[in-house]
């Protein structure tokens, strides 16, 4: 096997090992009590449901949060729910508050690398895509301007 | 006066010299700083910035010096005053992208507009050294701001990182120059490996004319692309292409001269200088630099690989083949990564000048590591 296909391997290999390697089922979120768990044994997601008003709900969070700085609120009249994310390390990625018909509900997903990968792909092509719309438009202005400097200058006396 | 009391008046002004407050960790910076002048005396590795980032460092890591602080009045004081307005406030890095802008011919990169494929494809290094960063446990936006630096475009790091992490503003800065000035190290080796013997001889057509009018175009229609794609970077791409516009117009050479001349040496002047002055013992001294500028060498290898690996991709598809050497020009280290494109060029067909055709990817590596820094600043929106 000759030195590239050494090397091209072993980096295909970190990609792959380093996917898997801090995979591990702790969510180290904080919680508010009580409330009743609809969903925990997906490895990535919990879901619970709180007879509670939204409103002390996202008062435990901002009380729970507040030592936290890489924490940014996102609020969605649409749907009536408010996000909650992590930008920092801890092991959640994102906390979902929902208001549902006489309950509220909250899922907290944890810190995906499916979507670490995914966010950075879709960006990685966004810059291509950037890229591509400016060297199109510059092929067209190229194209434009060529044909403009290539017309043949008429001559004043020319009838 | 007693014998007791002039004692105690020269023991309480003693006291006020720095000698009672030094430690051993700003003695390694000393060493640290140190380090940076000489690259920049001694081997001429950008000393432009090198230099005062060193000096900076240096100075801020006495102790007592009233230079990063506040004063008891609540004045910033010299340094705190460059650092707060210059680059806190993201000044620094547009001025000085408008003076490289007015230095800049786009010509290369107007002529062959495939070259900006070529720039984008040199970010994947950017992208992977994100993971990795994640991986070793820098936080999300920390991990983007170290991303960048394979990106090789000083002011767009130092943009970023002050966006994101300001914390990591003075080794991201340091990292990303200090291997900038290492290109000609760094690059050959990942361009042998990557390339076969006959793909290096490959002998590209000479570039077409590009006429004044479409110099003029470019930077109003890829300020309208930017503005509208990636608006997160219109302050440093704006002032870039407004550099270029003043340059490439000819109406406006006072302007043009300044920009490119005196106002880009004072900013410059500025920048190294506070960058230096973030690097303070105790904030610089810890896992995190160090890591940033191991995974900084990798970072940059990758970016090379990225452009190689994305001109083979092209290759597949285009009947007039470009040579892959170019490809590592798409690290946006101008022009000192064309020139290595030319150099590695030269050493198998001596008739071979690549210089124009790797100046395009290098352009456009200046754009697409605007752009994937545009696309991390949006991720945290």
């Amino acid at each position: 096997m000759n030195k590239k296909a050494i090397l091209i391997n072993f980096f295909i290999f970190c990609c792959l090992f380093n996917s898997q390697l801090f995979a591990d089922g702790s969510f180290q979120v904080p919680l508010p009590p009580d409330g009743k768990v609809i969903d925990a044994d997906k490895p990535n997601r919990i879901i619970k449901h709180y007879s509670v008003s939204m409103d002390e709900i996202v008062a435990f969070y901002k009380t729970a949060l507040q030592d936290q700085t890489e924490i940014k609120w996102q609020h969605k009249e649409a749907d009536k729910s408010i996000k909650i994310f992590d930008w920092g390390n801890q092991k959640w990625h994102k906390i979902t508050i929902t208001q549902e018909n006489g309950y509220v509900s909250v899922l907290v997903n944890k810190d995906s690398w499916t979507w670490i990968t995914g966010t950075l792909i879709i960006r990685f092509i966004g810059v291509f895509i950037v890229l591509i719309i400016l060297m199109i438009s510059l092929y067209i202005s190229g194209s434009i301007m060529s044909s403009v400097d290539k017309k043949p200058k008429v001559h004043p006396n020319k009838v | 006066m007693t014998f007791g009391e002039i004692i105690e008046m020269l023991v309480s002004i003693f006291n006020t010299t720095g000698f009672m407050n030094l430690s051993w960790k700003m003695v390694i910076m000393w060493g640290i700083g140190s380090l940076f002048m000489w690259l920049a005396i001694a081997k001429k590795y950008e000393p432009l910035l090198l230099l005062p980032i060193g000096f900076g460092i240096f100075l801020v890591n006495f102790p007592l010096t009233p230079l990063m602080g506040v004063t008891e009045h609540g004045y910033r004081e010299l340094l705190n005053i460059f650092y707060h307005y210059g680059v806190e406030w993201e000044v620094i890095p547009c001025v000085i992208f408008l003076g490289l802008g007015a230095m800049t011919d786009l010509g290369p990169l107007i002529a062959n507009p495939k070259s900006l494929l070529i720039g984008a494809g040199a970010q994947l290094g950017v992208f992977i050294t994100f993971t990795g960063a994640i991986l070793a446990g820098f936080t999300l936006k920390e991990a983007a701001s170290v991303g960048i630096i394979g990106g090789a475009d000083g002011p767009t790091t130092i943009y970023l990182t002050q966006h994101l992490a300001p914390q990591l503003l003075g080794a991201n800065a340091l990292a990303a120059y200090s291997y900038m000035a290492m290109v000609p190290i760094i690059q050959p080796i990942i361009m042998r490996l990557m390339t076969k013997p006959e793909e290096r001889e490959i002998k590209m057509k000479k570039l077409r004319k590009v006429s004044t009018r479409e110099k003029i175009l470019f930077p109003l229609i890829t300020t309208g692309i930017i503005a509208l794609l990636v608006p997160s970077v219109i302050p440093l791409m704006g002032m870039f292409l407004l550099g270029n516009l003043m340059k490439e117009c000819g109406v406006v050479d006072r302007l043009t001269h300044t920009a490119q001349g005196s106002l880009m040496n004072i900013v410059t002047i500025f920048l190294g200088i506070s960058v230096g002055a973030t690097m303070q013992a105790d904030k610089f001294l810890n896992w995190k630099p160090l890591f940033i500028f191991g995974i900084g060498l990798i970072d940059f290898a990758v970016c090379t690989f990225g452009g190689i690996l994305t001109v083979k991709i092209m290759n597949i598809f285009l009947k007039e083949k470009i040579n892959p050497l170019i490809g590592s020009a798409g690290v946006s280290a101008v022009p000192m990564a064309a020139r290595v494109s030319q150099l590695v060029g030269q050493q198998y067909n001596k008739k071979n000048y690549l210089l124009m055709h790797a100046m395009g990817p290098n352009l456009a590596g200046i754009i697409g590591s605007a752009a994937a820094a545009g696309m991390f600043i949006a991720m945290f929106k």
